[in-house]
């Protein structure tokens, strides 16, 4: 090896090591940094926006689990690492006007999600605290952040219970004051949790390092380990992070950004940006985040960071991403990023233009959908952008897919003309349990307030109803017959249409679009109609598969062919996968008789997983392969 | 309970509900006679006499009850109602396999410990609250077992289903409404 400075991680490690910065450089030292650790690393090698901070890596966090404590050198590298971390973004731990605030987070070598332990705001104190509420303008942010500071500290640091907190806090009614209840948070871990908590943010650091070592050994770890076959000797790092806030002031804001369009797949950045406030502000959806677009001239520079930020992103992991980003004075920040979710739709046709591109191959292509991604790309949809004098309301796009019905006010009256046959498009103002009635009755929900994790929204999701959240004031009259529906008058029995993909509620019937004519899906289909193969058990040549019917699926309205296969010779097999496309479309289900089935070893090689027993309401004990790789 | 208390309870519970299997809710015989509440193919259910019955029961049982006892247990229910909600919607979006099934039940089990401690009290002042632990619970242990439809599912006594009849409950014992308080 060359110089110190060119050294890798993993030489460092083995010359006695314990801390690593972010900018120590990328490379896979998973196990080393740990899976968060060794991320962080890897964005700041790609040149990413990233907060600076440093890894105390897995092997100090076993050490620390052995003797009860930290190794004095360990200490002595974080000590030298924090003063590093203030260098790089200009402010100190303590310091009463600009202060360092620092995030403690776990991440092993092997991912495992949210089982252990995080401490946000290290660093906040009853100093700090006002630093932080001038800095941001906002007083209550400030002492609410120190608030679930000590509220964690209480729970992971020092081990005390969520429900003894819980009785803590209702032990002050609920006229207590801000102070008050921070008065008793600290006077609980002093009595509870054998000391208080640390005024000074060095001392903060290294306690609520040890605890993110020791939640590798909580119930939750170990009985994830177990579940996943994790090996308990690994362990967890701790990652220190400087925290950047999205609420100093109208130049700062959260957001989040996707490469492309999740929804419609589209190759153009898309997400949501919300103006001094910080990342939880946009998740909870309180105040209305306005569209990405605003910040090529609310904040140009901050803009064009961002965009070559999601480049970057995309040309390394060769996939639509998710990236939480936060602006800070104008600076843009890159939190995180993860391969984004997405709905059938966008999952066939960016697969699609990933392949065109050249960045990926088709059978990468071909992996990465999943059968219910095929299978809701297939669903029916509306077939373009409808004309605006049809648009009653947008609204969020909470649950997937097209319907049209006659509009209905109450849930009873949506369950009894439901039982006459009639489709019925369920309209409420809000969601109660008491509606629930009235939404398996209905084709469609919409609902006047709530966003896409409302109750109105699983439940929806959960019975696969297409949904519309958020359309605005909903006003029912007296006899529930009709309704002002954001400003718009509908009385009940007017035709609508809900469109779940693009979040709108349409007056009349709108045609749908059948999926075959979306390119994307077409020609994703042909790639995987070249890869079916089907064997027959031995015996049973193949020529003895006959498409003798097809039949709408019942629950996914996907097509689905029926294979007659103890009737001989009507489709050779090398017209098989044609006449399976041509029949089920592009979400091909191969339904073989019972008898067949039972009968010898089938075998689906190919694009086939797997082999599901159909819920009673398939009629002729049909039996469904879904034909994908094997 | 004196008859009224009684009355008072069933038609609570069928206005929480919507639909509530006439075993889940005892002797109705006089509830059906006096129109209050009718028999469908999937439960019973109030009519709007019922309603209006149930409104004025319930105006009168507010003012007997210690609400601000209630009101403060129903803040730290309130401040877990966010984190229970996207779980729900996180299994739905993101989960159908069994490590999903795994993170969403220890999750769960994490918020739903917290809101435990809330539910007792309330049940100090309420006792119906009482109930919804229990629930809760084995619907929880039902998820552990395996069956993920007890996490969401409308169609059983599932953690969402549960949670969602516990909510109402607290605004209409409360009376408040979701859009006061942005809540839904």
């Amino acid at each position: 090896m060359a110089t110190v400075s060119g050294t890798t991680v993993a030489a460092r490690e083995a010359a006695g090591r314990y801390v690593f910065a972010f900018a120590d450089g990328g490379g896979a030292d998973t196990a080393i940094l740990g899976g968060k650790g060794a991320g962080l690393a890897h964005m700041t090698s790609l040149g990413l926006p990233v907060p600076p901070g440093f890894v105390v890596s897995c092997r100090a966090g076993r050490d620390y689990l052995l003797a009860g404590q930290l190794p004095g050198e360990a200490k002595s590298e974080i000590e030298a690492h924090i003063q590093q971390l203030e260098t790089a973004i200009g402010r100190r731990l303590g310091d009463l006007t600009s202060p360092l605030l620092v995030s403690v987070r776990s991440g092993a070598p092997v991912s495992m999600p949210g089982m252990m332990d995080t401490i946000l705001n290290v660093g906040l104190n009853a100093g700090t605290v006002q630093a932080l509420g001038r800095e941001t303008g906002n007083e209550d942010f400030a002492w609410s952040c120190y608030e679930r500071f000590v509220e964690t500290y209480a729970r992971v640091v020092r081990g005390i219970s969520p429900s003894e907190i819980e009785d803590c806090m209702m032990d002050l009614g609920d006229r207590a004051s801000r102070a008050d209840v921070l008065a008793a948070l600290l006077a609980l871990v002093e009595e509870q949790g054998g000391s208080a908590v640390p005024d000074e943010p060095h001392d903060q650091i290294l306690e609520a390092a040890g605890a993110v070592f020791r939640s590798w050994d909580s119930p939750r770890a170990k009985a994830y380990r177990r579940f996943r076959g994790i090996d308990d000797e690994l362990c967890t790092a701790a990652t220190v992070q400087a925290m950047v806030f999205g609420n100093r002031g109208e130049t700062s804001g959260s957001g989040v950004a996707f490469t492309r369009d999740p929804s419609s797949g589209a190759p153009e950045p898309f997400g949501d940006v919300l103006f001094n406030a910080q990342g939880e502000d946009v998740v909870a959806g309180e105040r209305d985040a306005e569209p990405l677009s605003v910040l090529a001239a609310r904040l140009p520079d901050a803009d064009q960071q961002l965009r070559q930020a999601l480049g970057l992103i995309e040309a390394d992991t060769r996939d639509l991403c998710e990236v939480e980003f936060t602006i800070e004075d104008g600076v843009l920040w890159v939190l995180q990023t993860r391969v984004g979710l997405r709905s059938g739709r966008a999952a066939v046709r960016v697969a699609v233009a990933l392949v065109e591109e050249g960045r990926i191959t088709i059978d990468e292509a071909i992996d990465r959908i999943t059968p219910a991604q095929l299978e809701a790309a297939a669903a029916p949809s509306f077939a373009s952008e409808p004309r605006a004098e049809h648009v009653i309301a947008r609204g969020l796009a909470a649950s997937p897919g097209a319907a049209t019905g006659t509009a209905v006010f109450d849930p009873g009256r949506a369950t009894e003309l439901a039982a006459e046959g009639t489709d019925v498009i369920l309209v409420r103002p809000t969601t109660s349990p008491s509606d629930v009635a009235g939404f398996i009755a209905a084709r469609a929900i919409v609902t006047g307030r709530g966003g896409r994790t409302s109750h109105a929204a699983v439940v929806a999701r959960g019975m696969h109803r297409p949904a519309v959240c958020g359309i605005g004031e909903v006003l029912i009259s007296e006899d529930r017959r009709s309704a002002a529906l954001a400003g718009v008058t509908v009385r009940e029995g007017d035709v609508l249409s809900v469109d779940g993909d693009r979040g709108l509620l349409l007056r009349a019937k709108h045609e749908f679009d059948q999926p075959a004519n979306d390119p994307a899906v077409r020609t994703f289909s042909s790639w995987c109609a070249e890869r079916v193969q089907v064997t027959a058990p031995s015996g049973s040549p193949l020529e003895e598969l006959r498409v003798i019917d097809t039949l709408a699926d019942l629950e996914s309205s996907a097509t689905s062919a029926i294979l007659d296969l103890s009737d001989p010779t009507e489709v050779p097999p090398a017209d098989l996968a044609k006449a399976l496309v041509q029949h089920t479309g592009p979400a091909p289900f191969l339904r073989i008789s019972q008898k067949w089935l039972g009968a010898a070893d089938v075998r689906l090689r190919g694009r086939v997983r797997g082999i599901e027993v159909p819920s009673s309401a398939t009629s002729g004990g049909l039996l469904r392969a879904t034909l994908e790789q094997a | 309970m004196t008859p009224a208390d009684s009355e008072f309870e069933t038609l609570h519970l069928a206005r929480i509900r919507s639909l509530v299997p006439a075993e889940a809710l005892g002797d109705i015989s006089d509830l059906l006679e006096n129109g209050l509440l009718t028999v469908t193919p999937r439960g019973c259910m109030l009519t709007p006499a019922g309603f209006e019955r149930h409104e004025e029961l319930l105006a009168r049982w507010r003012n007997m009850i210690d609400g601000a006892r209630l009101a403060t247990t129903y803040e730290r229910f309130l401040a877990v109602n966010q984190p229970v909600k996207d779980l729900c919607s996180r299994w739905q979006v993101e989960g159908k396999d069994d490590e999903a099934l795994f993170m969403t039940v220890e999750d769960l089990s994490e918020i739903l410990d917290r809101a435990g401690s809330a539910l007792r009290r309330a049940a100090g002042v309420v006792p119906r609250f009482g109930t919804y632990p229990p629930r809760l619970q084995a619907a929880l242990d039902a998820a552990r077992e395996g069956d993920g439809r007890f996490i969401t599912d409308p169609r059983v006594d599932s953690i969402h289903n549960v949670w969602f009849e516990c909510h109402e409950d607290y605004l209409l014992s409360l009376g408040r409404s979701r859009e006061e308080e942005g809540s839904f």
